[in-house]
């Protein structure tokens, strides 16, 4: 089959490699109708998280048709139009009893990397190095899902595969943001980064009651789908004072939630992100935490903070005196897509939750490679590029 | 240049991924008779007194099963009885990792194959250390 492969650093292009196989009693093959680019992915591209083979399989956010059901499976049968979780988690671990599928015991197979690194072994990930399970990932043909009767959710007659396609990853990250950062009626909200991400997130505290919520961003273009699709407001940190907009708009208390969804490539201007840039590329800080020393820095006494985008070593400057002194509770996690994707579904269905906005390039396997450069550069308005193997 | 930068780059996180895959079984000396531990979402009932697979390890080891405190499930420690070296602790942690995961699964969650990665040089260190996936770590 054809898929988009990793082939060093920024360096991808289409391969014919091995059709996937059933392996596990609970697997099923998925044929794959759309999958989309995230700005996680980036991070793999660019060499930041270094556990790349090459020819390993892109892409972990899609959406296909069962075409092949393992023994074990009950909830699936091949014609099913399915959207999948882009964690690989058992349903049945302490952790996914707990609704904190990311945190899966038993859904990487290769947990040495990660304990070694973090302490202990998040689930797998479709498409996310050899460190999160080395999964081949969805910009391919076809797929193999594992625990498809838990991480693989029908899509409901009615929502289409354009908008069901962000149940898989963005809309359940966004939605877990607010949801863990406590987001109440009456809060003021700010989300750090206007891609697909940050939009959900921004939409899900909407729809969880907020009073007021405020997407950062640099870029106008997709400041004004803010605005236009998701009913937030809108500040561009390149032409206004975050800090000030913010007092404002608070009565000078600041954002009761910050959600940051940007991760480990923050832009920022003036000296900061120079210094950043300088101590990642000589690996003496493995990520550039901008975004999270904002949030932490405007968000409210007592507030809460909440890391959506991907991080994967070491940061320089945390102000831990500010998460300190203002009483803050920081908190993060990779998205727990199997306890929010029924829900997102039914939400999607009854046009709550819009998304198809998000996909601005639609385009062939065969374009991936272009697809990711128009993505990476954020050329021609783009928000995420979708390939349809 | 940038090829060659970027190579090198994977080359040394692929080495970094050996070095913390290793991190506590043998980056440093370590007690062969340490016990090593899971906890599985089960109650301890459900346990034989030697639970597959460390039953068909090929060397003895002392199981110790007992309910984890505040309702966890249950504690799964075992540890060798008799020296065998770096290759059976290697074995002991696997054998408890796919102990937890047949008790809670059923079944041993297998990897993709055929695989579509290549073997390269920069490559081979990374394919170490998910060879040696299971035995390492933290555990």
């Amino acid at each position: 089959m054809k898929a988009l492969c990793w082939n060093g650093v920024n360096d991808v292009g289409v391969r014919e490699v091995p059709d996937p196989r059933i392996r596990n009693s609970g697997d099923v093959i998925v044929k794959v109708r759309r999958s989309t680019t995230c700005g996680s992915d980036l991070h793999l591209l660019g060499g930041y998280i270094p556990f790349m083979r090459k020819g390993d399989v892109l892409g972990h956010e899609f959406l296909g048709e069962v075409v092949e059901v393992g023994d074990g499976v009950r909830n699936h049968a091949v014609g099913d139009r399915v959207v999948v979780s882009s964690f690989v988690s058992c349903g049945r671990c302490r952790y996914c009893r707990n609704q904190e599928f990311s945190l899966c015991d038993n859904g990487n197979t290769n947990p040495a990397i990660t304990e070694g690194m973090w302490g202990a072994a998040p689930g797998g990930c479709y498409g996310y190095s050899h460190a999160m399970g080395g999964f081949a990932g969805s910009h391919a043909e076809y797929i193999r899902v594992p625990f498809a009767d838990v991480g693989a959710f029908t899509v409901p007659e009615g929502v289409s595969d354009e908008r069901a396609l962000f149940a898989s990853d963005a809309a359940p990250t966004g939605w877990m943001g607010a949801d863990l950062g406590g987001v109440r009626p009456g809060d003021v909200v700010a989300v750090w980064g206007a891609g697909a991400v940050g939009q959900m997130a921004a939409r899900a505290a909407i729809l969880l009651g907020a009073e007021r919520v405020v997407v950062i961003d640099r870029f106008e273009y997709r400041l004004a789908m803010v605005e236009s699709r998701i009913g937030a407001e809108a500040l561009n940190y390149t032409s206004t004072d975050i800090g000030a907009e913010l007092l404002e708009r608070t009565g000078g208390r600041g954002p009761d939630v910050c959600i940051e969804a940007v991760g480990m490539e923050a832009h920022t201007p003036g000296p900061q992100h120079a210094y950043d840039m300088v101590k990642q590329q000589l690996r003496l800080e493995t990520d550039r935490p901008a975004a999270v020393r904002e949030a932490i820095y405007h968000c409210r006494k007592g507030g809460s903070v909440f890391v959506l985008g991907v991080f994967a070593g070491f940061v320089d400057k945390f102000p831990l005196g500010a998460v300190l002194n203002k009483g803050l509770t920081v908190r993060g996690a990779q998205m727990h897509g199997q306890r929010y994707i029924p829900m997102l579904l039914e939400r999607m269905s009854r046009g709550e939750l819009v998304t198809e906005h998000l996909a601005t390039h639609t385009m062939s396997l065969d374009e991936g490679a272009a697809g990711y450069r128009i993505f990476k550069e954020k050329k021609d308005g783009c928000v995420r590029a979708v390939f349809t193997p | 240049m940038r090829g060659l930068l970027g190579a090198a780059a994977v080359a040394a996180g692929a080495g970094a991924a050996v070095a913390v895959a290793r991190r506590r079984t043998t980056g440093r000396a370590e007690r062969m008779d340490r016990w090593h531990s899971v906890t599985i979402a089960c109650e301890p009932e459900e346990l034989g007194p030697l639970p597959p697979p460390l039953d068909s390890l090929g060397f003895p080891v002392e199981v110790v099963i007992r309910p984890a405190p505040g309702g966890r499930g249950t504690e799964l420690a075992a540890r060798m009885t008799e020296p065998r070296g770096r290759d059976g602790v290697r074995a002991l942690r696997k054998a408890l990792r796919e102990a937890r995961q047949l008790v809670e699964v059923g079944e041993i969650l297998q990897p993709d194959s055929p695989p579509t990665t290549e073997r390269t040089l920069t490559g081979a260190p990374l394919a170490y250390a998910t060879r040696h996936g299971k035995e390492e770590g933290r555990l």
